[in-house]
């Protein structure tokens, strides 16, 4: 499993980190009982805080993806299998929406700027948007 | 290590100053009294050549907790070494103290040499005058080279390089003009420079001199360590 | 023991008339890489060489440790625990390298001998050159194996990658993630580099005018500042943006760039209220929270 952060890109590298293992849990690169990448080896290989990696792999957990096995290390949950099958429905939602949208005409940073949009309005009529990621 | 380190960055100026040293007796010794001149004369003499020590341990003294570089390079204001220096786990009582005790060692070396010049310039030492009186009496002298050293050491603390120089041997101008023109008793301004008081004349140790020399050397060498311990980096 | 590295609280310190820190509170937890930042005569090197013992603050307290940075046998024994890389990097320079190192060993009973061996390997450094002859790069480097090898469990480092070419900044930034991963070292560094603050530290403090005015947990701060941009089919006056919570409002032709850590969605939902707004959210970066906040408007 190959993962690259971009610390200057302002989203925080613990974010990057768990969008990267969430993709992988999608895609099959990383499988319900896998192990990920030590928390030394990564803070290492990509030269990041530790404590970014420790907040990544914490967050997962508690979003039920990753189990932290004390003394061995993070690993897929058998769970995580079911969340796929979620996201999947929901990435065939936003392709088929964006496929329509770009059919009328809009560029991407256009739709984009509707998604903001949206959001900002729904936030002000007061619904609540289900968070992806989560506030500590 | 701290002691091979002040070796290291004293070393050259102590050879320059052996040169100096050298030097200076050379000259002196140009200009010999005659033998058959009377003691205290020759007294006299030995004591001019002190001068050359005195001289000595005001530019070794120098050698303080500023400067970095050895030689004669003048230190505008601190050196980056120096802040490794103060951040190692050493007070700086001590870092002054290992300082102080090279320069001083050094101090010692080039008085003997300066004694040892004496004897071989002015061979009529060696004739009149008793060998234990003329060792008395450079011991004595070293006392009173030794408080010249830690004045200079004091200077040293707040002052750069050339700065102490001329400020150490500035005073000792100062302190020479105002001894010879304040009504002191006889035996007491004779004290610091070791002439009439010297063992030459009284034939023992003149150890009222010396404690007083090495309160004063003390004293100096307290308020050194005060200033090392309040300045600001 | 103390949860907190360095500490401290209400620090001042004037210079000839020229005051360097106005009451600077720090805050360095154990085991954290913690970034210090702050403009040229900020006050950064100032903070340094109090907590380093070199100078004594006017008022307020410093802690090392838990414990005064003094002089004497407690300052020392602080001391023993820290390793400290100047900002200009300078040696003794009538050494070698080999020579430094076997001279500052017996300071440092804990002294790591692995360590030392290997930073000789990483970084490259020739054993037997004369200190000057080093490039500023390398003395950078000749100073950190003497910081870290002192086996020293916080390490104050001034301009760390001062000279160094990207690859060696990329070793030493490794360096270090390696030693607060495998060791819980405390590093605590201050840096013109946000690049490379940005890469590593996980709290840092941005220091103005001898004043912290950004502290905080670095993935926090990049998650909470937002940059709200509205963009209006009509000039508009901008004060009614101007929310509790807007930090930096600028306006170029029709829109508006608002720069907000509290209540990002209140200004939203204002924004998006208005006639005519288009309303768009920008992630932003360590620099840009840095700029926009040292910069006088």
């Amino acid at each position: 499993m190959i993962i690259y952060v971009n610390p200057a890109s302002g989203a925080p590298i613990y974010l990057q980190l768990m969008e990267q293992v969430k993709h992988a849990i999608e895609t099959g690169a990383l499988r319900p009982g896998e192990q990920l990448p030590s928390l030394r080896k990564l803070a290492e290989e990509l030269v990041i805080n530790p404590n970014t990696v420790v907040r990544a792999y914490r967050e997962l957990e508690h979003e039920g993806l990753v189990e932290i096995r004390h003394g061995h290390g993070a690993f897929v949950s058998q769970t995580a299998a079911a969340n796929r099958m979620v996201s999947r429905k929901a990435q065939s939602i936003m392709q088929s929406a964006v496929e329509r949208l770009v059919e009328a005409g809009l560029t991407e940073d256009e739709i984009r700027r509707l998604l903001e949009n949206e959001f900002a309005q729904l936030r002000s009529r007061r619904i609540t948007v289900a968070a992806t990621g989560r506030k500590i | 290590m701290l002691w091979m380190k002040g070796w290291y960055e004293t070393r050259i100026r102590l050879l320059v100053v052996a040169g100096a040293t050298v030097l200076i007796c050379a000259i002196a010794s140009s200009d010999s009294t005659s033998a058959n001149a009377g003691v205290s004369a020759q007294g006299l003499d030995a004591t001019t050549l002190i001068g050359a020590s005195v001289l000595a341990a005001a530019m070794l003294a120098g050698a303080g907790i500023k400067t970095q570089a050895g030689g004669f390079r003048p230190s505008k204001g601190l050196h980056g070494s120096m802040y490794y220096t103060l951040t190692l786990p050493v007070s700086r009582v001590h870092l002054l103290s290992v300082r102080a005790s090279i320069g001083l060692i050094e101090t010692a070396l080039i008085h003997t040499l300066v004694c040892g010049a004496a004897l071989i310039a002015r061979p009529a030492l060696r004739l009149t005058i008793p060998p234990a009186d003329l060792l008395k009496h450079n011991i004595g002298a070293f006392f009173c080279v030794g408080a010249v050293y830690f004045l200079g050491v004091f200077f040293a603390t707040f002052l750069d390089d050339y700065y102490q120089m001329m400020a150490s041997l500035f005073s000792l101008l100062l302190l020479i003009v105002i001894l010879n023109r304040m009504p002191l008793p006889a035996s007491f301004s004779r004290l610091l420079l070791l002439s009439q008081a010297s063992p030459l004349i009284t034939h023992t140790m003149p150890w009222v001199g010396i404690t007083a020399l090495v309160a004063l050397s003390a004293t100096l060498f307290l308020f050194s360590m005060w200033i090392v311990k309040r300045r600001e980096y | 023991m103390t949860q907190l590295a360095i500490e401290t609280s209400g620090l001042r310190k004037s210079f000839k008339g020229h005051e360097a820190l106005s009451g600077l509170d720090l805050a360095v937890p154990r085991g954290s890489i913690f970034g210090f930042l702050g403009r040229n005569g900020a006050g950064k090197t100032t903070t340094i060489r109090i907590l380093m013992g070199l100078a004594k603050a006017d008022a307020g307290s410093a802690r090392i440790f838990g414990m005064k940075p003094a002089d004497g046998a407690s300052g020392a024994a602080i001391r023993r625990r820290i390793g400290f890389v100047t900002e200009d990097k300078e040696l003794y320079p009538y050494m070698t390298v080999a020579e430094i190192i076997r001279f500052s060993r017996p300071f440092f009973p804990a002294w790591r001998l692995d360590l030392e061996r290997r930073y000789l390997k990483v970084f490259d450094l020739p054993p037997n050159k004369k200190i000057p002859d080093l490039s500023k790069g390398m003395r950078s480097k000749l100073m950190l194996l003497l910081a870290i090898s002192r086996g020293a469990e916080l390490l104050v480092l001034d301009e760390p990658t001062d000279g160094l070419d990207p690859t060696a900044i990329e070793d030493v930034l490794r360096e270090l993630v390696i030693l607060s991963a495998s060791d819980g070292m405390t590093i605590f560094f201050s840096s013109h580099q946000l690049a490379d603050v940005e890469q590593i530290a996980d709290h840092i403090t941005i220091i103005d005018k001898g004043r912290a005015i950004v502290t905080g947990n670095l993935d926090d701060l990049k998650q909470q500042y937002q940059r709200i941009l509205v963009t209006f089919a009509d000039s508009v006056d901008t004060d009614i943006l101007w929310v509790d919570g807007a930090e930096r409002v600028r306006r170029e032709g029709r829109t508006v760039s608002i720069l907000s850590r509290n209540n990002v969605e209140a200004i939203v939902a204002r924004a998006t209220s208005l006639p005519g707004a288009t309303v768009a959210r920008r992630p932003v970066t360590l620099k840009e929270i840095f700029l926009d906040h040292v910069r006088t408007d």
